[in-house]
């Protein structure tokens, strides 16, 4: 829940940055130009921390990755 | 004066597209390689289509109060601020080219005399920095009316003293907030903010708004850009 919103909020305030004109009340709504590139970066920051603990995660243990894949626990333990 | 060679975006993502081709095909460099380039600008150029498509010719940029106007104002450019060039208003002509009735050419004096607007906004640069100064002189719109340039062409071109050039579409150029600035922070344009006369566009990133602006061209051949060339956006809107 915590990675979508992350996501979502990367999206809208990547939308407010880029187009502080024509999407200004988005901007607003983030707290000003400013403030949504702050939202922005620190969002961006998460995604990366994310990924990176996730696939350390998996790195570790590398037999998780298959059944991830296909969806199918291995039929042996 | 040659122009160093900043990292960009572009050079970013193509940095990062020939890293993860490196995994897949090893010893291939796809930086170089045709069609990862004309992909990569056929991208380019349907941004532009996508980012004229969301431009709203009457929507205004942000305004702000003198309170928020910046002390400070950068300067930019690709190359020092010594190295700014030095416009004699004796000698300074805008010379006018293209779809325009009257191509005679433009002394300051003359320039000066136009209409004046003023406005404070904020200057986005696609570095990761912004300003919010004030800038005032004709907006571009009456300047062209005033030389009878033909509204219906693509495009108005513009090149710089220092051998800068950039060009905006139509639309833009059209826009309410789209001026020939003749003053920054109520007195006349400083040397390194482009004397005599640069384009201020709120609606645009910053290095789409020309400095010591020489020459004024109005055309449906795509006049590119300084930095267009080597392959920043081209559209650049806000």
């Amino acid at each position: 829940m915590g990675a979508i919103t992350i996501v979502v909020l990367t999206a809208l305030s990547g939308l407010s940055i880029w187009k502080p004109v024509q999407f200004q009340e988005l901007t607003t709504v983030f707290g000003g130009y400013d403030a949504a590139r702050y939202v922005h970066f620190f969002c961006m920051a998460a995604i990366v921390l994310f990924l990176a603990v996730h696939l350390t995660l998996t790195a570790l243990v590398p037999k998780v990755l298959p059944p991830m894949i296909t969806g199918r626990a291995s039929s042996r333990r | 004066m040659s122009p160093i060679r900043k990292p960009d975006r572009r050079g970013f993502l193509k940095g990062g597209l020939s890293l993860g081709a490196l995994s897949l095909l090893t010893g291939c460099d796809l930086t170089d390689n045709e069609p990862a380039q004309r992909l990569l600008w056929n991208m380019s150029f349907w941004n532009d289509r996508v980012q004229g498509w969301l431009f709203n010719p009457n929507r205004l940029a942000p305004t702000y109060p003198e309170s928020a106007v910046d002390r400070v104002f950068r300067y930019n450019g690709f190359y020092p601020e010594e190295q700014a060039p030095q416009l004699d208003p004796a000698t300074y002509r805008l010379e006018l080219s293209g779809a325009i009735g009257d191509k005679r050419p433009w002394t300051v004096d003359n320039l000066y005399q136009l209409p004046h607007t003023s406005q404070i906004t904020r200057h986005v640069c696609v570095e990761g920095w912004s300003r919010i100064g004030k800038w005032s002189g004709c907006p571009l719109r009456i300047f062209l009316e005033h030389v009878e340039a033909d509204l219906t062409k693509k495009y108005v071109g513009f090149i710089c003293a220092d051998g800068y050039y950039t060009s905006i579409d139509m639309p833009t150029a059209l826009h309410p907030q789209t001026i020939m600035a003749f003053t920054f922070a109520d007195q006349i344009l400083p040397r390194k903010f482009g004397y005599p006369m640069k384009i201020r566009i709120p609606t645009k990133l910053g290095f789409k708004n020309p400095k010591f602006v020489v020459a004024l061209s109005v055309t449906n051949d795509y006049p590119g850009g300084f930095w267009e060339d080597y392959g920043y956006n081209w559209f650049s809107g806000s």
